[in-house]
């Protein structure tokens, strides 16, 4: 099971490394790990993404609200959520592959950032899954180099009775 | 293990520790019972080597105030998040949660008394042979020392086989039984009682622990001479890391490893550079008199018991 847990903290040094203390310590999954600041520079929002089973994943949630760096704790799944990733890969073409590449980029609304003689870099920002899915398509093409932010994901818009 | 002195260990309801380090009908208490209430314990894995086990087919009442610690190792059927004063104050106010488990304390009363006796059985043994062998039976005197102490006294014991006899054989009456659980810290007696004399300098307080908690903060004893807090401390002392040494008696078949602390420190020699007096207890026919004199002292005591290191916890 996965769960996202949209974290407010206290934007002070060390709060980082706290909550990935409790995780490490506690052996909890990071599958991925997000953060920066809100509107309000002394506040900053972690985006984590962990799966287990029910009981790990309600620990979490208690153990991360037990933190004194912590401000408030949101816990949804991917369902309930606008969640959305950034990706930069970096591949090698030639004459055959280049132009399957560009229309893989064009079908899935990515756009080629970086370019040379032989190599090209590739962003991509959408849901994790389709960013995935992105990346799977290049298992037949030379990978360079690939980096992701990570999941950023904020509750869907629901006006109360909606 | 904590929750030893919540009530008085004499209480006809009060059945001891479960798990590991409890008796027999502690934990026959606990199998054959249909619901368990737990009040604030944390469901440690001396007490419940196996949760879902020990668990399956009972009603699991946990209260605690912290709701992190419900749900954390085992599953509870109803969980209650509260102050046990207020939590246990609004169940009295309920007239019909009045039961009647006069039947059920029968059979638990019958279980215990079964255990006991075969515990004095197998304590008349040892205490026979250690006294031909000049051993003090280290149960023998935690409970003869428990008692000779006041009412409110405050216990604090260490960590180690020391820890485990006193959990077992210590008498609480109106006082306290401190100790580190499961945090397992070797030295805290020593230090934790100065805490408690300095708090309650009225109390009786005293520290007992093993030969090697007590080296590992027997400095402290500078600190308690130079406030002027009066310390009673008693070293069990077998010239091993007692509960490490029976370990690897059990698991490695006495193939023994770095637990030796041999013969030093010579604690009469050690008490006299802490201008403390020093009481040696040798045999088991001088327990109460050492015992009373080292209660009744008015300036700092050490009092060093000899076990038999093959003595087990």
């Amino acid at each position: 099971m996965k769960k996202i847990y949209s974290v407010l903290v206290e934007n002070r040094a060390g709060v980082l490394c706290k909550v990935a203390g409790l995780f490490w310590r506690r052996c909890f999954n990071i599958d991925s790990l997000a953060v920066g600041e809100t509107d309000d520079p002394s506040v900053s929002e972690m985006v984590i993404v962990s799966s287990g089973d029910k009981r790990t994943l309600e620990q979490i949630e208690k153990q991360l609200n037990k933190k004194v760096d912590v401000i408030r704790v949101r816990t949804f799944d991917e369902s309930e959520a606008t969640a959305r990733e950034l990706m930069l890969i970096k591949v090698r073409y030639n004459r055959e592959n280049r132009k399957d590449i560009i229309e893989n980029c064009q079908i899935m609304g990515a756009s080629i950032v970086d370019m040379s003689a032989s190599m090209m870099t590739i962003q991509i920002c959408d849901t994790p899954e389709r960013v995935q899915m992105f990346l799977d398509t290049f298992k037949t093409v030379s990978i360079v180099e690939v980096t992701r932010t990570g999941t950023l994901a904020v509750t869907k818009c629901k006006e109360a009775g909606g | 293990m904590m929750g030893l002195g919540v009530m008085p260990t004499e209480h006809p309801l009060f059945y001891g520790m479960v798990g590991n380090n409890g008796q027999l009908y502690g934990n026959r208490a606990m199998n054959e019972a249909d619901m368990i209430i737990m009040a604030g314990a944390r469901v440690a894995d001396r007490s419940f080597s196996q949760p879902d086990l020990i668990l399956s087919g009972k009603v699991l009442v946990h209260i605690d105030v912290d709701p992190a610690e419900i749900g954390k190792n085992a599953g509870p059927t109803i969980p209650l998040v509260g102050d046990l004063k207020s939590v246990f104050g609004s169940f009295l106010a309920h007239e019909d949660l009045k039961i009647d488990c006069s039947d059920w304390r029968e059979v638990l009363n019958g279980y215990r008394l079964q255990g006991e006796k075969r515990r004095q059985a197998t304590e008349k043994l040892a205490l026979a042979l250690k006294t031909r062998m000049k051993w003090v039976d280290p149960r023998a005197f935690v409970r003869a020392m428990s008692l000779a102490m006041d009412d409110n006294a405050v216990y604090v014991a260490d960590v180690g086989q020391n820890q485990l006899w006193s959990c077992a054989n210590a008498v609480i009456r109106n006082g306290r039984f401190m100790t580190s659980g499961g945090m397992g810290t070797m030295g805290y007696a020593l230090p934790a009682a100065m805490g408690v004399k300095i708090a309650r300098p009225d109390l009786q307080v005293v520290a007992v622990c093993g030969d090697g908690g007590f080296q590992m903060t027997m400095m402290e004893l500078a600190t308690m001479r130079y406030y002027g807090v009066q310390a009673k401390v008693v070293v069990l002392k077998n010239g091993w890391l007692g509960l490490v040494r029976q370990h690897q008696h059990f698991a490695y078949h006495d193939r023994f490893s770095v637990t030796d602390l041999g013969d030093c420190p010579h604690l009469d020699m050690l008490t006299k550079a802490y201008d403390m007096d020093f009481i040696h207890l040798t045999d088991n026919d001088s327990i109460d008199a050492a015992v009373k004199q080292f209660l009744e002292d008015e300036n700092s005591v050490l009092m060093e018991v000899d076990v038999d290191p093959n003595v087990l916890a």
